[in-house]
């Protein structure tokens, strides 16, 4: 038997001989350059110079290959009965517009959507993959002065700058973008379901998916996780068509999915893995190995990726450790990770963005899919394709996961971290889909009763956690309060001094410093304010309660130079802080160490001086 | 029958709930805990009681009759009623119309919104970001519109207007179903036509469109009744008893008062049973009672706390209810019904043909209570309806504050012009086949309309000189022109404020917490701290004093930085509170704080003091 299997396997690699050596060739010439080539910083620029380029020759690669899908997407569209249309585009159309009216459009995760946001901005204005730290208007554009390679994949970034590059540059296209994605997100989900259940149950899934505050948040934000989520949901799909009869056509669309779902997030790669094994268990049951030009491209389209992973390995400054850490990943973060995931799925109250409903349903679903699989494990070699394709890209989920409760930022119920469970609520969703059709009698009745739960859930308790959530990003409310506050002055060129990050004012076209860096600027901001570039310098900070009846103290983290004399001209309270912008009014000249001393030796005896007599 | 009635154990199990639930609710349960339940309980009720309807309304096929029965007439129908609602949003401008009681209904669907509790804020802040009402208090009203406008909310995020729109909506809805009410009532589509036109023309609809109260809510429930109630009899089956009980029981959330439904309720599902000679139960009817509750425990509010009643707004009043106002408020009432001077929001014509079909509608429904074993379904309907409006005209007539000519309780008629509107249709309709009958009724009222509403509607008099309405108009006035929302306001209608996502107090609080404020000045906390005073001018002498109740007391020096007439010889100011004077210290209001320095060593001490102060600082909120 065995060796049955092996002639097969030399058989079919004789039949691909030059291809599979090709494809080899490919593969090891990707992880060479990728991984070991260059250093971090050499691969960084390469990314930060060429990057730009490699993604979008892969979409319109991939545009291309799916539009040979979309005489089957029609002929699926066709098939399904009025009725049915009616009721998921009324389930999706209402799950949209109460998701898009109910958060407000704006960034929900400082500083990563910002982030992305400024390099959607580069790579709109300049095709480079970089995040500008200055900028400034020259000769009348504003031109970045300093850029660095951030560690979040660009794909994201890179199709917001496609927007930027049809309609111009606005913030508000990234949360616009996220708004458009939500409708295909669902539909994407819908679809799935459709392949393996009946309508009505694949409508019960969807509401239980679908009716998720979590998502709606993300859909009006700038963040990258719902286009991961689609793109998730997506090669999900390819893979099973491509499963169900696997052909160089159906491969090729798959491979450069995976390729792109492999530049949307940074743990994502993973799903490379299992794409992998997808496209294996395609040439088992086809019986032979398929292996199109893109398959062999397919490994080189992803040294970007590659390239980009070993800038970030080899650059710790941006893993964003805590004090005291020197690695991400930790055994010991798993239990108390548990115990705030146990807090998100379970949650009754506002502070969470979960649907307790989904995990009520979904979990016993998960179990009983768990033993049905450990009982039938042998025939998985007959299984339905989208079975075999959700289960697959499922492992990777849940290896995200299980990595994620060894992270040391893993708290699925701090509001940040939250967004991360997304893809894991795709599991969640079909399990319920393939339990109600196990235990669905066929009336429809069960499935009903599931979907009323998640559509009423959602509305006694998902929307006031949304409402409790439209406001909690303190930072990004007192930034927006500061630009406010400076957009009602008077119209002048400015620069900011800010004790926050200074992309939210670059992004609106203001030249802006962190403050740490002011004082070893401070002969440069001067020179531009005796020659008019800035008509006036603004400094925003923030002044900390010293005791529970009042009196405020600079932030010790806010603390400017001396050298800078400050006139306050705008200031309130923000939380249990008092935020304040002033205007700088005098650039003292730098004192130099021997001075200083000669200054304070003046200063010691001009003391002794006033000393009573007595004391002498 | 009877004995199929003592057989029943289901019907034995529905008065076992009910009894219990009286049993609870009004003899278990103290106030307290009463209060405490429909505080927290209140809001999952109303859900519960609303998804119940709507499940009922879907089985007993409300869209199938709709698609079943549209005709192009009723396209035409749909466009009148578009041109109808124009007329009256072009006259009537969003706001508040009834005071409180519209700004502490928005009050209640803030709290169901935010976190569930049927209770509207009396103290709120947003230091840490997210609204966190501090504290709250249970009103007096029926939940089922705070209920309502509350889910608005949480479709579309929190907006003080949404009841607004809220209320817009419903305008469209209660002259469509109007229009259905008149037309089964009539017999035809020209009597629904009738009917909406009608109502099209009376200015008190229209302001009641635009308000944010409840009244057009309770009218529209009532006109669903009366159909429920005819669908129910026309075919006594167990679904659309179902929508029937329901229905009453959502007439019964709606106002206080509207609980008198539940008696025609009662008598339609008897009437029902004995002609179809078998009793039909559903296991939502069986559990029905339990809505019951959220009823009868808020209702002890008026039992517990003579307030409720408002007695005090008029002198020498110990009685809420007697035959003495009898006589008085009839007088009123035509008052209101024939004002031709523009400062009642009444429709002349509506109330002659009303007063006019009401008497031969009396009659016409005594001779059909002898025949309610074999007359018509749609007649036992209309007598139920008439009785359970009739009810409540006459309960209004014995209450002590029943004028309806009042600019507080005019809007108390609006059932009165519903019982009008049907007794109109069903007297009409004994009296002519034809359509051209209905026709001329619709010029006459159309007439009538152009004649005496729409100058009505134009010139808002009933609104113009009442006065907490415009005081409120002053307030959004202020608001609007506000670039940043981060002040403290003193008023009286603090609650305004607060729904309006600003921290507020009133002036009695703001006495007491005169320590606080000062602390709150100190420190910045709000970028000013406004106060809102009605200001009287004497007629003799032209000299302007604050109103006593608006009055902030010794040691406030205000600044007034706006001030708007309300109406002759009475001002609306709003001031700046510039210092304030607390046990001989003065604190003056500063653009910046003055810092310190040298007492943080590290970031850990920040985080501490931050902690305190916070703490601290929601205490000291007024």
């Amino acid at each position: 038997m065995l060796s049955e299997r092996a002639r097969q396997v030399g058989q079919a690699v004789k039949a691909e001989g030059r291809r599979a050596a090709a494809f080899g060739l490919s593969a090891l010439a990707a992880v060479g350059v990728g991984f070991s080539y260059f250093t971090p910083a050499e691969a960084g620029e390469l990314v930060r110079q060429y990057g730009y380029y490699a993604i979008p020759g892969t979409l319109l690669w991939f545009g291309v290959m799916l539009r040979h899908e979309m005489p089957d997407v029609s002929t699926w569209m066709r098939n399904r009965s009025r009725q049915e249309w009616r009721w998921l585009l009324g389930l999706v159309g209402a799950l949209c517009v109460v998701a898009w009216a109910t958060f407000p459009f704006g960034y929900k995760i400082l500083y990563d959507e910002l982030v992305l946001q400024a390099t959607s901005w580069n790579l709109h204005k300049l095709r480079e993959v970089g995040t500008m730290v200055r900028g400034y208007e020259i000769e009348g554009v504003f031109l970045p002065m300093f850029v660095y390679l951030d560690k979040r994949p660009y794909f994201f970034a890179l199709v917001v700058s496609l927007v930027h590059d049809l309609t111009g540059f606005r913030e508000s296209n990234a949360f616009l973008f996220n708004a458009g994605l939500l409708p295909v997100v669902l539909g994407l989900f819908y679809a799935i379901a459709r392949r393996v259940s009946s309508a009505q149950v694949a409508w019960a899934g969807l509401a239980c998916f679908g009716a998720s505050p979590l998502l709606a948040q993300n859909a009006n934000g700038a963040g990258m996780d719902l286009l991961n989520l689609l793109m998730v949901l997506l090669s999900m799909l390819l893979a099973a068509r491509y499963l169900e009869r696997p052909n160089a056509q159906r491969l090729s669309v798959l491979l450069l999915a995976c390729v792109l779902l492999a530049q949307t997030r940074y743990e994502s790669l993973l799903f490379v893995m299992i794409t992998v094994l997808v496209v294996i268990e395609g040439w088992r049951r086809a019986g032979k190995i398929i292996l199109p030009v893109t398959a062999m491209a397919a490994p080189l389209l992803l040294v970007p990726s590659a390239l980009h992973n070993s800038y970030l390995s080899g650059t710790p400054v941006l893993w964003e450790l805590k004090e005291n850490m020197d690695s991400r990943f930790n055994w010991e973060h798993i239990w108390p990770n548990l115990g705030h995931a146990v807090n998100y799925f379970f949650n009754f109250g506002t502070t969470t963005l979960g649907s307790w409903w989904l995990s009520l349903v979904a979990f016993p679903s998960l179990g009983w899919l768990g033993c049905r699989a450990v009982k039938r494990w042998r025939t998985w070699d007959r299984l339905d394709p989208t079975l075999v394709a959700v289960g697959a890209f499922g492992l990777a989920i849940i290896a995200n996961l299980s990595l994620l409760m060894a992270y040391f930022w893993g708290q699925l119920n701090d509001p940040i971290v939250s967004r991360l469970i997304l893809p894991f609520t795709v599991l969640m969703g079909v399990a319920v889909v393939m339990a109600l059709k196990r235990w669905d009698t066929g009336n429809g009745r069960l499935a009903g009763w599931i979907a009323s739960g998640a559509l009423i859930s959602y509305l006694g308790w998902g929307l006031p956690a949304t409402e409790y959530h439209r406001n909690i990003n303190q930072l990004a409310t007192e930034l927006a309060r500061e630009q406010r506050a400076v957009s009602r002055m008077a119209p002048l060129s400015r620069l900011i001094l800010t004790d926050k990050t200074t992309l939210g004012w670059l992004m609106k076209g203001i030249p802006a410093l962190v403050v740490d860096d002011a004082e070893s600027r401070a002969e440069q901001i001067q020179f531009h304010l005796d020659h008019g570039t800035f008509k006036e310098v603004l400094l925003t900070q923030r002044y900390r309660p010293i005791s529970p009846e009042g009196g405020f103290e600079m932030d010790p983290r806010d603390v400017i130079s001396d050298r800078f004399v400050l006139e306050p001209v705008w200031e309130r309270m923000q939380g249990a802080r008092l935020v304040r912008i002033s205007r700088v009014i005098e650039i003292k000249p730098k004192i130099e160490p021997e001075e200083e001393e000669t200054i304070k030796q003046s200063e010691r005896e001009a003391t002794a001086d006033d000393r009573p007599d007595s004391s002498v | 029958m009877l004995k199929r009635i003592l057989k029943d154990r289901r019907l034995w199990l529905l008065v076992l709930v009910a009894c219990l639930v009286i049993l609870v609710t009004r003899v278990v349960l103290t106030p307290d805990q009463s209060f405490k339940i429909v505080a927290w309980y209140g809001y999952w009720f109303m859900l519960a009681l609303t998804l119940l309807w709507g499940r009922s309304l879907v089985r007993v096929g409300m869209g199938k009759w709709i698609r079943d029965n549209f005709s192009r007439f009723d396209g035409w129908v749909v466009m009148l009623m578009l041109v109808c609602t124009s007329v009256w949003w072009s006259h009537e401008k969003p706001g508040f119309k009834i005071l409180a009681d519209e700004v502490l209904l928005l009050g209640t669907s803030m709290g169901m919104h935010f976190d569930r509790s049927a209770t509207y804020p009396s103290r709120a802040t947003d230091v840490q970001g997210p609204l966190q009402i501090r504290d709250r208090v249970l009103d007096k009203r029926p939940l089922l519109f705070p209920f309502l406008v509350a889910t608005v909310h949480d479709l579309s995020g929190y907006r003080p207007e949404n009841a607004f729109y809220f209320n817009r909506g419903l305008g469209i809805a209660f002259l469509l179903l109007v229009y259905v009410l008149g037309w089964q009532a009539g017999g035809q589509r020209w009597a629904g036509v009738v009917g909406m036109l009608l109502f099209a023309g009376l200015p008190l609809a229209a302001q009641q469109s635009a308000g944010s109260g409840f009244e057009l809510l309770n009218l529209f429930a009532i006109a669903a009744f009366a159909l429920a109630m005819m669908s129910y009899l026309r075919k006594p089956i167990a679904d659309r008893l179902e929508v029937l009980i329901l229905t009453g029981l959502v007439v019964a959330s709606c106002r206080y008062e509207s609980i008198i439904f539940l008696v025609p309720m009662v008598a339609a599902v008897g009437i029902g049973w004995w002609r179809s000679g078998r009793i039909a139960l559903s296991w939502p009817i069986l559990i029905s009672p339990l809505f019951l509750a959220v009823w009868l425990l808020q209702n002890r509010l008026f039992s517990g706390d003579s307030t409720a009643w408002q007695m005090a707004s008029k002198e020498g009043i110990t009685s809420p209810f007697g035959l003495e106002y009898f006589g008085s408020n009839l007088g009123h009432s035509l008052a209101f019904f024939f004002d031709f001077s523009g400062f009642q929001p009444s429709s002349a014509m509506f109330g002659a043909l009303g007063l006019l079909a009401l008497p031969f509608f009396g009659l016409w429904g005594l001779q059909k209570v002898r025949q309610f074993r074999t007359g018509s379904a749609d007649d036992v309907a209309w007598v139920l309806t008439g009785a359970g409006l009739g009810s409540i005209g006459l309960l209004l007539m014995l209450y002590f504050w029943g004028q309806f000519d009042d600019r507080i309780i005019s809007r108390l008629s609006l059932p009165v012009h519903l019982l009008m509107m049907l007794a109109i249709v069903v007297v009409a309709r004994t009296l002519w086949k034809s359509t051209t009958g209905w026709k001329v009724l619709a010029g006459v009222v159309v007439f009538a309309t152009l004649a005496q509403s729409l100058p009505v509607m134009a010139k808002r008099a009933y609104e113009i000189d009442y006065t907490p309405g415009l005081e409120m108009e002053i307030r959004r006035e202020f608001l609007a022109e506000q670039p940043e929302r981060d002040f403290l306001f003193l008023d009286n209608d603090s609650v305004f404020w607060i729904t309006h996502l600003l921290p507020a107090s009133s002036m009695k609080v703001s006495r007491e917490k005169h320590e606080a404020l000062s602390y709150h000045l100190r420190n910045h906390s709000f970028s000013a701290m406004y106060v809102f005073q009605s200001v009287l001018v004497n007629e003799q002498t032209g000299q302007r004093t604050v109103d006593p109740a608006d009055d902030l007391g010794p040691g406030f020096e205000l600044e007034t930085i706006w001030e708007r007439k309300v109406q002759t010889l009475l001002f609306a100011r709003i001031s700046r509170i510039v210092a304030i004077e607390h046990d001989g210290a003065v604190v003056r209001e500063v653009v910046a704080v003055p810092t310190a320095t040298g007492h943080f060593e590290n970031v850990e001490q920040v985080d501490e003091q931050r902690a305190l102060y916070l703490e601290n600082w929601i205490k000291q909120l007024p």
